[in-house]
């Protein structure tokens, strides 16, 4: 403790720390405001993060109601004829049968509503319904096949009253519904913010083409009836495909589908805090370096080791709380911003979701404010530490700790942590999470900063005899000054290396990315027209087609070859689900280039047609564990399904991993008239714009059926891609531009600490732009080296995110790429903002009068 | 009383030791004032951060006022160099970021007394020091001769028994040296405190009822006044 802290604290910490950061305000300003944006890139992605899960956990909850089991199939439902025998079950009381379709609106791209189809006189006892509005004939929701209910929320953004009509896209093609009603906004009316109708279950069927079938069976228990026991009795009597499960596994399963996606963005958002974590460090040992004189006078006056210890972590833990407070209010307005891109990227990549609004939860702040607390105390605990090592004497100048400064030292950790990195790197994952991985990238990025001092002290000793042998003045000082503050110049690279190295790899990964993609595309995609329902882009969305349209397509002339392909998404045995998908494998050989790991690609599909067998995605074998050769498990209506892997191929577009099969299997064990699109190849010489209207013009009726060029189709694969990665490239943003704010911090502690240097430099006949461009000499020379470092250890980096951290998370092989001219505009960003921030201490140092700064203490 | 036995002092390497005191014996009676003097480098000042408690020898024994300095933990040294011993540097070493006042205050707040007690003593001592009207200035508003005024209240405002100056004069002009000779001269005979001062100037060594001649780390044969 201070001696006497205890009975007169606040008169002390006035003095000895309020006075100090409040003296040197535009560094502990820019301190602050580091630490702000740091909390706030990682405050708001979780926000948003947490505003999807409670969305969706919402739109479930409500559409759940009050039901406790349901028993459901794959995407082709179940039997109707189930539902009596469902309801007849001890411990039900009532069964509902449920339709759910998420269908786009026409006309309004990326809207869609989720369409209930219930059976409308009973389903209240399971779900909460009001309406505002009189339905007119309650009888027409029964009788009008057209009849549809709104949420009043919906009706009044889109101006739609009762009696209006609205145009949905439906598998059967576009349907126009008339607003029967309006449902008041409570219940399952706040479903995906209420985006939400209801039709009757008959209409559902009809429209939705599930003659004879429902989603699904909502069931509301008798009072008393145990819902474990009332499943095992449904399981044992349902037939094979059919599942029983509480409402709640479906928010496990989407909380599942998300985790990678999420933890991956919270990570990345956690990089601005930690290189703000690094300012701190800087600002905090600049202070120590600089105050080095004033510890030893109060050492000298009597205060203790742990006076000091507790002054200097207090001034760490002042700019930490002021940092979080205003980063928690920065973080809940970008939150704003970023919940937009975060839903929108889900929605591309996962599931349509609606989030009505930020969901802030006291929790969630303590979380992010806790982290950054504890990231700001480990960076002050070392400077404090350092601090109490000051002898209580006046005599030492502060140049005195630079002299005991050892980056022989550190490079050897710098060495170790580079091994660890390494080694890190080798081991897998933990419960699907690349943990080793970040902890690899983590022990990479210190052993890095490590490295700089040594690398600081090679850059002056090269450039040195260099620069004394011009007539570059300003540079021969600022070269001179480089390896006389080593340590905190040592401190400035670590930090702007730190946001520089993580934008470096992540560009890197990105483009490696987009790369392999391209590569992928340009070899896959090979038909020249591609159809499908609108409806297809809105993920989730029911986008089915009947396949009697191949046929008819077919016959259009031009059109050489023509045939579908089917996706369902099937429950696998670990409670989660992979898709199945179905096509002609007999064309794919001939006219496809899917890019398998071994072999080729007309054997493997000659094989697998012949052997029925199946091909999977490289993410499905990744996550199932399996490889070429191994059975697998699919389910099927009839029963489960063992089949052998023929082949694993490299796909980008689904999440969660494919199995494929030939029409020729899939046609033995489902009885499934649709598809989900369909590829057209033309003959020579035929032209693709002609044919395309030819189809629109044959297929009139189908006005929601979109027709895709080859060249079109690339250009929305990698519109989406580069979409999806575009919050990303605004949190690597964040992280530099707090890196910039170190460079500030530490040329204006610079030119503050040299004062006296410069007062002599001028008296000695140093021109004002002199000094100036001396100044402007050292961040250049600050920025070239945090440039350098940070692109070679962005790199290695950028190794452990393709081959480690992806390939853990989402199983996705990438080639490396090398991003040259984002390298070559990083390091001219870099340079540059370093040279922007050297301005107003260049500025400040030629300002200064000759007298003053001479007699400066 | 100061008294220091064989003490010895070496800094550097083990290969290469600079030997700073040489089994410097030494006694000074309570209420002198003592000049210590000699060329630069011949140990004055290790032998002053030696009795502040600053620093500790590498061998002998060092006692102020009847405790031995080299059997104090860090905690105890620091009470000590609070409560019992005033320290005078010839850079001044105010602490820019507090007032004049605040400057002399701080070691009465850091030994816990009211805020408000602790400003009515520093300027007590501010006007003893003839500083009155300087006391809201800052150290850089002030001239070399009122921040070692300054610097003397602080040194005395715990009231310690001791105080050490290390060339006070040094960095001033001489009618300004004289002047702050005259003050500790005066302190040294109101408050009866014991006074060491490190000195190159014989002109303020003649203030001194006592003067020491070191050499080369070791106390030469002196003369008595």
């Amino acid at each position: 403790m201070l001696p006497g802290a205890s009975a007169r604290p606040l008169a002390l910490i006035r003095l000895l720390l309020v006075r100090p950061l409040l003296r040197s305000r535009g560094r502990t300003l820019v301190t602050i405001l580091g630490v702000a944006l740091g909390v706030a890139a990682a405050l708001a992605i979780r926000l948003a993060n947490e505003s999807v899960l409670e969305s969706f956990r919402a739109s479930l909850d409500h559409v759940v109601g009050k039901s406790r089991l349901q028993v459901s199939g794959d995407d082709r439902g179940v039997d109707e004829l189930l539902l009596t025998a469902i309801g007849a079950m001890p411990g039900v009381a009532t069964a509902t049968p449920v339709i759910e379709s998420l269908l786009p609106v026409a006309g309004r791209p990326g809207e869609a509503l989720l369409v209930l189809g219930v059976d409308v006189l009973g389903d209240g006892k399971v779900r909460d319904y009001r309406s505002v509005s009189t339905v007119e004939d309650p009888l027409a929701l029964l009788t009008d096949p057209g009849a549809i209910l709104l949420t009043s929320h919906y009706a009044a953004t889109h101006r739609l009253a009762t009696g209006d009509t609205i145009r949905l896209l439906t598998p059967i093609g576009p349907k126009r519904y008339t607003v029967r009603g309006l449902l008041a906004d409570q219940g399952a009316a706040l479903t995906l913010d209420g985006q939400f109708a209801v039709v009757d279950i008959a209409t559902a069927q009809l429209d939705f083409g599930k003659l004879g079938r429902l989603d699904r069976v909502d069931l509301v228990l008798a009072p008393g009836a145990d819902p474990d026991q009332v499943a095992a009795e449904l399981r044992r009597v349902m037939p094979p495909g059919v599942s029983v499960a509480r409402p709640e596994s479906r928010n496990r399963q989407v909380e599942q589908m998300l985790d990678s996606f999420q933890l991956n963005l919270f990570v990345l958002s956690l990089i601005a805090l930690f290189v703000g974590a690094f300012l701190v460090y800087n600002t905090m040992a600049v202070s120590v370096v600089r105050q080095h004189r004033q510890i030893g006078i109060l050492r000298s006056l009597g205060v203790s080791r742990n006076g000091i210890l507790l002054l200097i972590a207090g001034e760490g833990a002042v700019i930490g709380v002021l940092g979080s407070l205003v980063g928690v209010a920065l973080g809940v307005l970008l939150a704003r911003t970023t919940l937009g891109m975060v839903s929108r990227t889900v929605s591309s990549l996962y599931a349509f979701v609606r989030p009505s609004g930020l969901a802030v939860s006291a929790s969630t702040l303590a979380e992010v404010v806790l982290i950054a607390a504890g990231m700001v105390l480990a960076s002050t605990l070392l400077p404090a530490w350092e601090a109490t090592h000051v002898p209580p004497r006046e005599d030492l100048a502060p140049a005195s700790l630079e002299r005991h400064h050892r980056p022989w030292r550190l490079l050897a950790c710098g060495l170790c942590l580079a091994g660890l990195a390494w080694a890190l790197s080798r081991l897998g994952p933990v419960q699907g999470k690349p943990l080793f991985g970040y902890a690899a990238a983590l022990a990479l990025l210190l052993g890095a900063v490590c490295l700089s001092p040594t690398a600081l002290v090679g850059f002056q000793r090269v450039l040195r005899p260099v620069l004394w042998g011009s007539r570059l003045v300003g540079a021969r000082l600022a070269i001179g000054n480089l390896r006389r503050t080593l340590r905190r110049h040592s401190v400035t690279i670590g930090a702007m290396l730190v946001g520089l190295a993580m934008l470096v790899s992540v560009s890197t990964m990105i483009h490696s990315f987009r790369c392999t993609v391209e590569v992928w595309i340009a070899q896959t995609i090979r038909a020249d027209l591609y159809l499908s329902s609108g409806a297809r882009f809105v993920r989730g969305a029911d986008a089915r087609l009947p396949n009697e349209l191949l046929p008819a397509l077919r016959q259009v002339a031009g059109v050489a070859e023509a045939d579908g392909v089917r996706t369902l998404r099937v429950p696998d045995e670990r409670g989660g689900t992979f898709i199945l998908g179905a096509g002609n494998f007999d064309l794919l050989a001939r006219r496809g280039r899917l890019l398998f790991r071994q072999g080729s690609a007309a054997e493997i599909l000659a094989h697998a047609r012949s052997h029925e067998q199946i091909v999977v995605s490289e993410v499905f074998a990744e996550r199932y564990q399996v490889k070429e050769g191994d059975p697998v498990t699919i389910p099927a209506p009839d029963g489960p399904l063992r089949l052998q892997i023929a082949g694993v191929y490299y796909d980008y577009t689904t999440e969660g991993g494919l199995a494929f099969m030939d029409w020729s299997l899939f046609r033995q064990h489902w009885r499934d008239p649709w598809l989900n699109s369909l590829v057209v190849y033309l003959t020579p010489g035929a032209d693709a714009d002609q044919i395309r209207t030819a189809i629109l013009q044959r297929f009139a009726d189908r006005s929601d059926l979109v027709v895709i060029g080859n060249r079109e189709l690339r250009h929305r694969v990698l519109e989406i891609f580069d979409q999806t990665f575009a919050i990303t490239y605004g949190l690597e943003a964040i992280a530099l531009i707090v890196a910039v704010l170190g460079i500030l911090n530490t040329l204006l502690a610079s030119v503050l600490e040299r004062t006296r240097d410069i007062g002599i430099l001028r008296s000695v006949g140093v021109t004002r732009v002199g000094v100036m461009r001396s100044v402007l000499w050292e961040a250049g020379f600050l920025g070239v080296l945090a440039d350098l470092l940070g692109t070679l250890a962005g790199l290695g980096l950028s190794l452990i995110l393709i081959y480690v951290i992806n390939k853990q998370s989402f199983g996705w092989t990438i080639q490396f790429a090398l991003p040259i001219r984002l390298l070559v505009e990083y390091g001219a960003l870099t340079i540059g903002a370093s040279l922007l921030a050297g301005l107003f201490p260049a500025w400040r140092a030629s300002r200064l009068a000759i007298v003053e700064a001479v007699r400066y203490e | 009383m100061i008294r220091v036995t064989c003490v010895s002092k070496k800094y550097g390497s083990e290969s290469e030791p600079i030997l700073a005191l040489d089994k410097v014996d030494l006694t000074i009676e309570s209420g002198v004032f003592a000049a210590l003097v000699g060329p630069s480098g011949c140990g004055k000042s290790t032998l002053l951060h030696l009795l502040a408690g600053a620093d500790t020898p590498t061998s002998g024994e060092v006692w102020v006022n009847g405790q031995a300095l080299t059997q104090l933990s860090d905690a105890a040294l620091s009470r000590f160099r609070r409560d019992r011993v005033g320290l005078v540097y010839q850079f001044y070493n105010l602490l820019p970021t507090l007032s004049a006042w605040e400057n002399v205050a701080l070691p009465t707040l850091l030994a816990g007394v009211a805020p408000r007690e602790a400003r009515a003593r520093a300027e007590e001592w501010l006007a003893s020091v003839g500083l009155a009207h300087r006391k809201d200035h800052w150290p850089h508003e002030l001239s070399g001769g009122e921040m070692q005024r300054v610097a003397i209240a602080r040194a005395l405002v715990n009231g310690p028994r001791l105080l050490l100056a290390d060339e006070p004069t040094g960095n001033l002009d001489s009618a300004t040296g004289r002047a702050i000779m005259e003050l500790l001269q005066r302190i040294n005979r109101e408050q009866a405190v014991t006074l060491l001062m490190a000195t190159h100037s014989q002109e303020a060594a003649a203030f001194a009822s006592r003067v020491i001649r070191m050499k080369d780390g070791q106390i030469v044969p002196e003369d008595r006044r």
